[in-house]
């Protein structure tokens, strides 16, 4: 049997008698010029209670084309089709038409349930009792293929700390990905927050940073070339902070502001599978930049590559960074659970924790919590457990290990830092579940 | 804060426990056959349809066969050789037949048939299909094939694609800035509608 297990990473073409691994398997193509030659008469979807333009705008061919049946266009639509994400099955066949030749291209769908559950939100640390919150929505409301998704954080405050109280974020989205069936998508975004931020002074004092922020985000994309997207942003959203002074130092203006940027971006994915990765890259840059109160510009890059180096084992390589330019709001800088899997994320921009990081190099980096720059690298090896084609699609075991460093600008200081983490990577029908070190680490006080 | 990394180790535990359940690659009855300068190898593999992929035979679309022998030395796990077949069969619904295209290593070749039987059969029978050439065979010594079948293979760039689209990522929370979505709509599209893995016993080449 393990013999077999390198059946399916050698090449397709024949090689040396000194074959070694591994070349991957060639894709192959649809041929344009195989099958009869067929004129679309109509178009018909069956089984659909979603709108139907809906549908038929993802198609490639319409009424009148005169095209081999083998062509690629065919076989592309039923992908579209599929990748609106509202059906379990899309299937294409052909019906005689009114006369020799003519055919109804009849588009078969299995609709399922929209209804999504976007994350959960849970845990637990020294600065917070306890934040828990739920992410939900629906990718198809009323069959008119519009996104809304609702995301809510409550976290407990914290009774140590004179001055704490009770944080709250809230979400709405709302995104329709390809208006009227085009490449080009939209997006909006309003937020409440009611915050409550832990800190604690060089000397240890613990003390909170209670302020508000409401607003929201508008933005479009278009996807350009099959696996190319860019994108722009426009966020305006008011912060209110205490009539104080010193909240200068802690990068918020005294009383009410305003946030306004603009935001562009362009990402690159070439990854057959995002979820548990084996091959391709992702490239992903964005430029945030700030005007009126707060005038910065924020920009962030990564980069990774994954590849199989042989049957099960992919080996993956991660690199990111980041700077911010000028003063922008403090919720906006980078954060220590933002780049390192080890320690607590940020629920909804919502800090829950001041814990630093390890500081396993004694480079001072457990005192740093945010920054205006960051840089980190990792290399991360999985191992694929298995494959299946319903209900748990895939699960990696997988280990990585990186060194980043995170600080400020001006003056310059970015200790370094070791991060690492392992654990299973689980891809589901409901979504991906990481049961790692991380996530462990990340939720509970150390 | 032990027991709960405890029970993250039992999580993981049960993963790997799982992963050692995959059914073994079936052996299958094969025919191999010295055809200078080739091995040729014949059999069937019709169970790679389904009810349902045998009725979207006649849907007016064409079906891919892909077909990928590997040539193993027994007791080694390095190919020492590999080879490819495509079938592509499509129905003309106003001829009434089907039509089929076979390519492999000894080239391209156009077939009819009348009925979806029929068709069924051309596309899932090797016959005397090139292996590899006998040169590279050394006599008195085992080997097997591994065979490989996907029906309606995808390419990478369009999963790559597909799965693009379906991530959603202004709806999911992600952003140019953001992470990556922890649960979300996940419907899956396979690398093919169908896989089916078989290895041949082993074999040799007499000696001369």
């Amino acid at each position: 049997m393990r013999a077999l297990a390198a059946l399916l990473v050698v090449t397709t073409v024949p090689v040396s008698l000194a074959a070694q691994p591994v070349e991957p398997v060639q894709p192959v193509q649809d041929d344009p010029t195989f099958g009869p030659l067929i004129e679309i008469e109509r178009i018909d979807v069956v089984g659909a209670s979603t709108n139907v333009e809906i549908i038929r705008r993802e198609i490639l061919v319409k009424p009148g084309d005169r095209l081999r049946s083998g062509d690629p266009r065919f076989n592309r639509s039923r992908f579209r089709v599929l990748a609106l994400g509202y059906f379990t099955d899309v299937k294409l066949r052909q019906d005689k038409g009114s006369q020799p030749g003519a055919v109804v291209l009849v588009v078969e769908v299995v609709e399922r349930g929209t209804f999504t559950l976007n994350r959960i939100f849970l845990g637990t640390s020294d600065d917070t009792p306890i934040w828990a919150g739920l992410d939900v929505g629906d990718t198809n409301v009323f069959g008119s293929g519009l996104g809304v998704a609702v995301g809510g954080v409550w976290a407990q405050k914290s009774s140590d700390v004179p001055g704490s109280r009770t944080q709250g974020a809230l979400r709405l989205r709302v995104a329709d990905e390809r208006v009227l069936g085009s490449d080009f998508g939209v997006h909006a975004t309003a937020l409440y927050t009611v915050a409550s931020e832990p800190l604690v002074a060089a000397g240890g004092a613990r003390s909170v940073l209670n302020y508000k922020r409401a607003g929201g985000t508008f933005g479009t994309t278009w996807d350009f070339a099959p696996l190319m997207r860019v994108g722009a942003d426009v966020r305006l959203e008011s912060a209110t902070a205490p009539d104080d002074a010193a909240t200068a130092d802690l990068r918020l203006r005294p009383g009410q502001s305003l946030v306004s940027t603009v935001t562009v971006g362009f990402e690159r994915d070439t990854r057959p599978d995002p979820i548990l990765p084996y091959r391709g890259s992702r490239f992903a840059f964005a430029l945030e930049s700030g005007f009126g109160d707060y005038e910065f510009a924020k920009a962030v890059l990564s980069f990774g590559a994954w590849r199989l180096l042989t049957e099960r084992h992919v080996l993956g390589f991660r690199l990111g960074a980041g700077i911010i330019l000028g003063r922008s709001p403090r919720f906006d800088q980078f954060y220590v659970g933002d780049v390192n899997p080890l320690q607590p994320p940020r629920p909804l921009d919502l800090a829950v924790s001041t814990r630093g990081s390890f500081d396993v190099f004694s480079t001072g980096a457990d005192k740093v919590v945010t920054g205006d720059v960051y840089g980190g690298v990792s290399i991360e090896y999985a191992f694929q457990l298995f494959r299946n084609p319903r209900t748990i699609y895939g699960g990696d075991l997988f280990v990585s290990v990186g060194t980043y460093g995170l600080g400020s600008r001006v003056p310059f200081s970015a200790p370094v830092d070791l991060t690492f983490n392992v654990g299973l990577r689980l891809d589901t029908f409901i979504g991906v579940f990481e049961l790692s070190l991380g996530n462990a680490l990340g939720r509970l006080p150390l | 804060m032990n027991q709960r990394l405890l029970a993250l180790a039992l999580l993981l535990a049960a993963g790997a426990a799982a992963a050692e359940d995959e059914p073994p690659i079936p052996e299958k009855t094969l025919r191999f056959t010295a055809r200078e300068p080739m091995l040729t190898v014949s059999g069937t593999f019709t169970e790679a349809f389904d009810p349902e992929m045998l009725e979207q035979l006649s849907s007016g679309f064409t079906t891919t066969v892909v077909l990928r022998m590997y040539l193993y030395r027994r007791g080694s796990d390095v190919a020492i050789w590999s080879s490819a077949a495509t079938w592509r069969v499509v129905y003309d619904l106003w001829q009434e037949v089907y039509l089929i295209k076979a390519q492999d290593y000894a080239g391209e070749r156009s077939y009819t048939a009348k009925t979806r039987a029929d068709a069924l059969v051309r596309v899932t029978t090797m016959a005397n299909t090139p292996v590899a050439p006998l040169a590279v065979i050394e006599p008195g010594v085992d080997y097997f094939i591994g065979v490989d079948v996907e029906v309606n293979p995808v390419s990478p760039e369009v999963l790559a694609e597909v799965r693009r689209w379906m991530t959603r990522p202004s709806l999911g929370g992600a952003s140019f800035f953001g992470g990556f979505v922890s649960f979300f709509l996940n419907p899956k599209i396979a690398e093919a509608d169908r896989r089916l893995q078989f290895r041949s016993a082993p074999f040799f080449r007499a000696k001369p």
